[in-house]
């Protein structure tokens, strides 16, 4: 198999059996990207956005630096038209079919609509690309413990207590562990000022 | 309060860990230090942005599901469009090139290690009375435009691209003498990875040369390129 970077070239070169390789990886990214608890599409839905998404990336990759940025913009560009649908569909139910905003949806549905995903819809794509990579240099370094404690508690909504139980840990190993993990993260944010400006104007 | 006590007291409150009295304790504090303020919103910004991006973070490092065979056309249809309307005969070309290098490693065409591959180079020809160059190639590897001929891209006089249906036939070309109205055999040895030239020195003598093939494509063309010109 190419090494990354050759396959990147053979991409850029229009290699169809490049592309194919590619598709084939990239398809699980934007197939999961695609169900962001945002736009919550059903697996078929999220099928026809991953299958969308690739096309797109073609035009693309004369734009990204490295194989793992194209991975990057794949979950990226997947996530946001999956929200995207999702909001078409929201409109269309309420009559009108008009996209509406998803500060309405948070309006009107209070408790019942997933957080708005304001980061994924404001910032530009390149601007994504870069807090993903930032992000995930914030978290390689913490271990798969406070990974999954933290996925766990954000994603899922579990309290302490319950970390604590599913983990068989002491619910202050569990609360040091996401202190460690969001203390990684703004201070990894707060080393691209720009991106984190932006950030601040569009998270409450 | 000490800088670990006031952030381990933003985690709890920004997680829903806090007491009712925790939570009045953090907004007094916040209240009235502008500092303490900034840092708690900081670290109420990581954590949003952590909730959106992980689940892409997530989607990242995902293995599957695989892609499905049923959508596999549809890929591949929408990506010949959108690469013949960058650069038509050019990426065409080149992905004949790397079609035909799938070709041959699939089918395992050079066993014996006489595996040689003739590849049609952007200089390809129709002949003319003068001595001409031949470049070898199997026709599975000819790109055929939308009229079903077989697509050229820059024209040189003299220089002949010569199809083969099969192998048998490419070695017979190969190892044949030289015509008299050929001055020189290209072809490209996959296996070794070397580019063979037959060509007639200036006092008719036949002589042959190798060279490693260039590594990426446009090299190759450049190589090909090089090498035409040197035989002529």
């Amino acid at each position: 198999m190419e090494t990354d970077l050759k396959l990147l070239e053979s991409l850029r070169r229009g290699s169809e059996s490049a592309w194919d390789d590619a598709f084939r990886r990239l398809y699980p990214v934007a197939f999961n990207a695609a169900q962001h608890p945002s736009a919550a599409l059903p697996p078929a839905e999220a099928e026809d956005v991953a299958i969308e998404t690739l096309t797109q990336l073609v035009d693309k990759v004369a734009e990204v630096k490295s194989f793992q940025e194209l991975v990057a913009l794949t979950a990226v560009m997947a996530a946001r038209r999956a929200i995207s649908e999702r909001r078409k569909k929201y409109a269309e139910k309420r009559g009108g079919n008009q996209t509406t905003s998803l500060d309405h949806l948070r309006e009107v549905a209070g408790d019942q609509v997933e957080p708005v995903a304001c980061a994924l819809n404001t910032l530009d794509t390149s601007d994504l690309v870069e807090l993903m990579e930032l992000l995930r240099e914030a978290l390689e370094p913490l271990g798969e413990t406070a990974r999954v404690l933290l996925h766990d508690h954000l994603l899922q909504g579990l309290a302490y207590k319950e970390l604590a139980e599913k983990h068989q840990m002491p619910i202050g190993t569990v609360g040091v562990n996401i202190h460690r993990g969001l203390l990684q993260v703004r201070a990894r944010l707060e080393q691209s000022p720009g991106l984190l400006k932006e950030l601040r104007q569009f998270l409450r | 309060m000490d800088d670990q006590a006031f952030q381990e007291l933003a985690t709890r409150v920004i997680s829903r860990e806090a007491s009712a009295m925790e939570s009045a304790r953090l907004e007094s504090t916040i209240a009235r230090d502008a500092a303490r303020r900034a840092e708690f919103e900081a670290l109420k910004c990581a954590t949003g942005v952590l909730s959106e991006a992980l689940p892409l973070l997530q989607a990242m490092k995902a293995a599957g599901p695989a892609l499905p065979e049923h959508r596999v056309n549809e890929l591949k249809t929408a990506l010949r469009g959108q690469l013949r309307t960058r650069r038509p005969e050019t990426i065409l070309l080149r992905s004949a090139l790397e079609r035909w290098r799938d070709w041959i490693f699939e089918r395992k065409v050079f066993a014996g290690g006489l595996a040689a591959v003739a590849l049609a180079c952007v200089l390809i020809f129709v002949s003319t009375d003068q001595p001409r160059i031949e470049v070898g190639m199997y026709e599975t590897a000819v790109m055929r435009g939308g009229n079903g001929d077989v697509r050229v891209v820059p024209a040189r006089p003299g220089v002949q691209m010569v199809p083969f249906k099969t192998e048998e036939e490419f070695e017979k070309w190969r190892k044949a003498v030289l015509p008299g109205r050929v001055k020189a055999r290209l072809w490209i040895d996959e296996e070794s990875g070397t580019v063979h030239v037959r060509f007639r020195g200036d006092r008719g003598e036949v002589r042959e040369s190798s060279e490693p093939l260039a590594a990426s494509a446009k090299d190759q063309e450049n190589q090909f390129t090089r090498l035409i010109q040197a035989v002529k």
